[in-house]
Formats: C-alpha cells, sequence, structure tokens
C-alpha cells in the first residue's frame, strides 16, 4: 500500500486533467485544440493508412475467397435483372417528364448538393462505427448533415465537426437510429444500429417481406426522405406481436468505403434549432 | 532530444491507433496499442518515463480518434498502479506472468470503461457482446503483443524496469 500510495498523487492529477478535458470537451473549448491535432497528424494517418490498408484487404479478402465468389456470382445475376429494371425506369422517367411538361407541374428533385470526402479512418467496435472524413467546417460540413455512400446510400450523419475533419457516425453504430419505412409497403419505423454492427427496422407494424427497401422518412427532420438505406433480410414476429423483428442488410458495404458524399444542401431541423443530432 | 523522441513516438502510437489497428480486428476487437506502448515504456524506460508517457498517449489517442480524451485518461490511468500493486503481491510469480496479469486486468477496465460509455450514450446494452466480442478476442490480442515486447526487450539484452516508485516525484 506504501507502494501505491506513491503514486495517490499522480492519480490525482490524472483524474483532474481528465476532468478538466471531459469539462473542455462539453464547452467547445477542446475543439480547436483537437482540430489542430487532427490536421498536424492526418499526412501520419493517411500514410500510415496507405501503407496497411492493402495489407489489411489482402488478409480480409483471403479469408472470405469463397464468400466472395458466391457474392460475385448473385451480384452477376443481380446486375443483369437490375440493368432490365434500370430500362424500364427510364423510359417511365422520360414518360413522367413529358406528362409533367404538358401538365406544367414542377417537381424539387431529391439530388441535393453533394460534397465528396475521403474516408482518413474508421473506429469499429461492436457498439461504435464512425467514420473520420478529410472535410470539415471549413468545407461547409455542419453537425447533423446526412453522409451517403458514392452510390448514393444512407452512410450516417456527421457528429463532430473540425476545421479540416468531420466524424460520421455510420447507421450501424448502436447509438444510430433513422426514421424509416418500407418503399413497397410504406410500414414506418426506426433503423437503429444494434451490437456487432447489425442493422434493424425497430416498431415496424404492418406488412415486412424480405426484399423490402426500407428508405429514410422525412417524419424526424433529420433525413430527407427517400434516401436508400437497406434490403429487409429477416422478418419474424406474427400478427399476434405487437411490432415485427425484422433484420436489415446494408445496401453498401460499409467497410468498404472509402469516398462518401456529405449532402450540403440539407441541414437538419435539430441543427437549425440548435441542437444535438 | 529524449522528450521530442517520446512526442513523435506518442503521436505515431496514436495515429496506428486509431488508422491501423481497426484494419486488423479479431471479431470486432482490436489491439489496445496504447496500452502496450505504456507497459513497454515501464519495462524500458521505467516508471518515471511512463508517468509522463501515459497522459500524452491519453489525450492523443481521444483527440485523433472520436474517443474522449477524459475517458482515455480514465482508462490508461489504472495500468500503472496495478503494475506495481502486482509487483508488490507475495507470490513467487516471475516477470512475465506478472506482466499478463496487469495487461489483462488494466485491458479489461480500459475495455469495460469504453463499452459502457457507448452504452450510457444510447448504445445497445448487449454485455455477451462486450464479454465475446471486446474483451476477450482484445485481450488475446493484448497478450500477443505484450509478449512479443517482452521477447524483443529480452533479446535486446534490456533488463525489465521495475514498477514500483522509489519515492513519489514527477520528472525521471
Amino acid at each position: 500500500m506504501v507502494i501505491l500510495s506513491r503514486y495517490t498523487w499522480w492519480l490525482g492529477a490524472m483524474a483532474a486533467l481528465a476532468f478538466l478535458t471531459t469539462f473542455a470537451g462539453q464547452f467547445g473549448i477542446l475543439g480547436p485544440v483537437q482540430g489542430i491535432y487532427l490536421r498536424a497528424t492526418e499526412p501520419v494517418e493517411n500514410g500510415l493508412g496507405a501503407v496497411f490498408r492493402p495489407i489489411a484487404g489482402l488478409l480480409s479478402n483471403a479469408g472470405d475467397i469463397n464468400s466472395l465468389r458466391n457474392e460475385n456470382r448473385e451480384l452477376r445475376l443481380e446486375n443483369e435483372a437490375l440493368q432490365n429494371d434500370l430500362v424500364a425506369l427510364t423510359r417511365e422517367a422520360e414518360r413522367a417528364k413529358e406528362l409533367e411538361a404538358a401538365l406544367n407541374i414542377t417537381t424539387a428533385g431529391t439530388e441535393g448538393t453533394r460534397l465528396a470526402a475521403n474516408v482518413v479512418h474508421r473506429e469499429s467496435t461492436p457498439f461504435t462505427d464512425v467514420l473520420s472524413i478529410d472535410r470539415g467546417s471549413s468545407d461547409g460540413i455542419q453537425a447533423g448533415m446526412v453522409v451517403l455512400s458514392a452510390q448514393g446510400s444512407l452512410l450516417g450523419s456527421v457528429t463532430d465537426v473540425f476545421s479540416d475533419r468531420s466524424f460520421v457516425r455510420l447507421i450501424t453504430d448502436s447509438r444510430s437510429r433513422v426514421v424509416a419505412e418500407t418503399l413497397e409497403t410504406h410500414v414506418e419505423g426506426v433503423v437503429k444500429g444494434a451490437a456487432n454492427r447489425k442493422l434493424e427496422l425497430d416498431l415496424a407494424q404492418g406488412e415486412v417481406v424480405v426484399g423490402n427497401m426500407v428508405v429514410t422518412s422525412a417524419l424526424s427532420g433529420r433525413f430527407p426522405a427517400g434516401l436508400p438505406i437497406a434490403k429487409v433480410s429477416s422478418v419474424s414476429g406474427g400478427p399476434q406481436d405487437l411490432h415485427l423483428s425484422v433484420m436489415l442488410e446494408p445496401l453498401v458495404r460499409l467497410s468498404g468505403a472509402r469516398t462518401v458524399l456529405v449532402l450540403t444542401s440539407f441541414v437538419p431541423e435539430t441543427s437549425l434549432a440548435g441542437a444535438t443530432p | 532530444m529524449m522528450y521530442a523522441v517520446g512526442l513523435i513516438s506518442v503521436v505515431l502510437i496514436a495515429s496506428l491507433q486509431v488508422s491501423v489497428a481497426p484494419l486488423f480486428p479479431i471479431s470486432g476487437a482490436e489491439a489496445d496499442l496504447g496500452l502496450i506502448a505504456i507497459l513497454g515504456t515501464a519495462i524500458i524506460a521505467g516508471p518515471r518515463a511512463a508517468m509522463l508517457v501515459t497522459p500524452a498517449l491519453a489525450l492523443a489517442i481521444g483527440m485523433a480518434g472520436s474517443r474522449s480524451p477524459g475517458l482515455m485518461l480514465v482508462a490508461y490511468a489504472a495500468i500503472l498502479p496495478l503494475a506495481a500493486f502486482v509487483e508488490d503481491l507475495p507470490y513467487p510469480l516471475g516477470r512475465f506472468p506478472r506482466l499478463v496479469f496487469v495487461a489483462v486486468f488494466a485491458g479489461m477496465w480500459g475495455r469495460v470503461l469504453l463499452g459502457i460509455a457507448a452504452m450510457a450514450s444510447g448504445g445497445d446494452f448487449a454485455v455477451r457482446a462486450l464479454l465475446f466480442q471486446v474483451l476477450l478476442p482484445g485481450l488475446a490480442f493484448d497478450l500477443v503483443l505484450i509478449a512479443a515486447v517482452f521477447a524483443a526487450t529480452q533479446a535486446a539484452g534490456i533488463r525489465p524496469r521495475r514498477f514500483t516508485l522509489q519515492r513519489a516525484g514527477w520528472l525521471p
């Protein structure tokens, strides 16, 4: 105990420092210091990532070679079906434009202004799934902004913003909640990340079947409506259950995201009100 | 010069922790390079150097990632006192088993703390995931690394330093 007592003053100093940094973090005093640190260390992190990412990719792919082959076969089939759908949808879109022009109707697009950003690193544990991107407040990014994959699927939203860096909470983070609905049957629910980076549609009541597409709903004011999130991978529970248990499969492989798009034209209502998303 | 090398090493380890360690997960868990670096510093340079490295690493890892620097300080603060306590235990244990004991309990403390913080901030209350996906694989990872550090010091002929402080004080 005498030996431990020699650490007492040091433990006290550590506790005081922890309290001070937490206090400084809560009141935004730590933000500028962290911004400078992130800017200074960005080349180091980029360099390390460039060296180790190919090695990690090689190791990961070597272990998954059979599942990748199967996935590739399924993707080829799906791609063919999607190409056919695309042709039909393009024709329908042209027809819709003609009708809109004839009826003098103008509709707002859901594209918005998107800012491309590179993923610097990803912090992924069974409870957290956070990306760091190389864009920040100097690029017009604000907390709460929506982040999409390069193909336009919902990835998450911005939580912390520094001058040249932002942190993005992915939809698979167990703290993430997104108000959503199924595209086909308009069943509403909350897409929430679960432990182990799983994704589920909570509080869903109604008809949901495997393969249904889940998209964002504008109800919460935090996301624009109609952004694709995931496909329903399994449904359990029957009419006697209050809510269905719906598991989802994200449309994008989150671990492979290198470039993301920040929807800068959509500012969530919570950000406008000055609250944390 | 020594402080400059120390500072660069701290920044490098923090960058490795946030940008490289997540690329090599075992069942969702990653190695705690901060813990390994603090123990490695204590073995090679003694506890006083580790007392400086601990807050620097905690702050650097906290600021480089999305974890709270305050929480990282609390997580790492336990390492050195625990090491001193284990060293003082009246059991006939060798240097390496004592080091393993410290790595396991300090790693457990840090991971449980971060897991509870994630749960408290709105995450799922998933004790099973915390145990089987975070704690066990993470601790196994740490043990492999600490064994490698210990073996490297032995191979280099470095005699491991004691964790016990001979007197209170700050600077080495």
